[in-house]
């Protein structure tokens, strides 16, 4: 579920630069810049992450219009991914090996034949499937500092921190219990502070 | 120390965040007061909580009821040093009502049910249940900001760990339902 409706499960970042003057017009040349691109199967690619404009996962026309609803900037990430199934790819490599041994006779490919088939089989493959589409909104709230992102999938997530420092610059802080106490946490040195603390025991005794 | 270090090492506040919590839910009537002069939240622990030692590796207990604090499962586990690491909420401010799951590690929120929307726009729609969520935000950080704040003061810590200690003893028998 996004943003827009249903039930919200989400990441939450801490933002640490402040938006910088012409931030604006950097944004949305960004997210053009970053845009997302069709899986370009014929480059051997098989995946494809970029922005597009949230609630409408098929538009990559950005406009501050369209992106901004004050105080949030609202996006969303599109990764299209093709998956050749392991066990389809293994059933069509035993026909093209045998069909090949058949033509130029032997018993076996050696490994840099069976590299090139596979190199075509895949490519096949890949021109014939339809891309696994996924979209994750993102929610920044430019007044606070904070940004939402609609997954928690560690590997997605990495993905989008990346995207965000590529297309931005910023540097994202994933909330814990020691960015969300040093952000939010009146204590004197709380950096230093924190680290101090050791673990309480409410039973009397601790377990492992 | 890198920062991957202090996140580490550091983990363990989500889960003394969540047992406090639980603690402050049942022994206030789910009342909770979040800082000077603000109007109490009121915390209800429903649904699911989940209960683990403090290795990676522990085991863990997970309750599913609609009262799961109550059940027999929970409070052993709190009595054998388990403490709660994930746990379904019902947070209510001014008649209104979120529920969220949070998650000790991160303090991350899952699942989130927010208020009915009462405005008719599209736009103002998606904005106010934006600022519905920033909301339920404010509530959990101003939570666990009284958390923290008691967790560094370290008289006030000794009298509520000593609170939380009887708590934690009573028998299913002594508690008051």
């Amino acid at each position: 579920m996004g943003a827009i409706k249903g039930t919200l499960t989400y990441t939450t970042y801490y933002v640490e630069n402040e938006p910088v003057e012409g931030f604006r017009e950097v944004l949305v040349q960004e997210l053009e810049n970053h845009r997302h691109r069709e899986i370009d199967v014929e480059a051997g690619r098989d995946q494809s992450l970029g922005w597009v404009v949230m609630g409408a996962p098929w538009s990559r026309e950005f406009t501050w219009d369209n992106v901004f609803l004050d105080p949030y900037i609202c996006v969303s990430l599109r990764n299209d991914r093709i998956r050749i199934p392991a066990t389809t790819l293994r059933a069509y490599m035993a026909e093209r090996e045998a069909i090949l041994l058949d033509e130029r006779g032997g018993s076996s490919l050696d490994r840099k034949e069976r590299k090139v088939l596979k190199d075509d089989l895949l490519m096949q493959l890949r021109r014939r499937a339809i891309p696994d589409i996924k979209v994750f909104d993102v929610m920044w709230n430019v007044q606070e500092g904070i940004l939402r992102f609609w997954a928690q999938n560690r590997g997605i997530c990495d993905a989008f921190e990346e995207l965000v420092h590529r297309s931005w610059g910023l540097k994202l802080i994933p909330q814990s219990p020691y960015s969300a106490a040093t952000r939010y946490v009146d204590e004197p040195k709380v950096e230093a502070a924190i680290l101090e603390l050791d673990p309480s025991d409410f039973a009397g005794a601790e377990v492992a | 120390m890198d920062m991957i270090e202090r996140l580490e090492s550091t983990g363990f506040l989500g889960k003394e965040f969540l047992t406090w919590l639980w603690f402050q839910s049942d022994t206030q009537s789910g009342l909770i007061e979040v800082a000077n002069g603000s109007s109490a939240l009121e915390v209800w622990f429903v649904d699911r909580l989940t209960l683990s030692g403090a290795g990676q590796s522990s085991s863990r207990v997970a309750v599913r009821s609609e009262e799961p604090g109550s059940s027999w499962e929970a409070r052993t586990a709190l009595r054998a040093g388990k403490k709660v690491s994930q746990a379904s909420v019902r947070i209510v401010r001014e008649q209104r009502e979120w529920s969220a799951t949070i998650g000790g590690a991160t303090l991350a929120l899952s699942g989130v049910k927010l208020p009915a929307i009462l405005t008719r726009d599209a736009d103002d729609q998606m904005n106010e249940r934006f600022h519905l969520l920033d909301e339920l935000d404010e509530m959990v950080r101003a939570l666990f900001v009284r958390f923290m704040s008691l967790r560094f003061d370290r008289a006030g810590w000794d009298v509520e760990m000593k609170k939380m200690r009887s708590w934690v003893a009573e028998e299913d028998g002594d508690r008051k339902d």
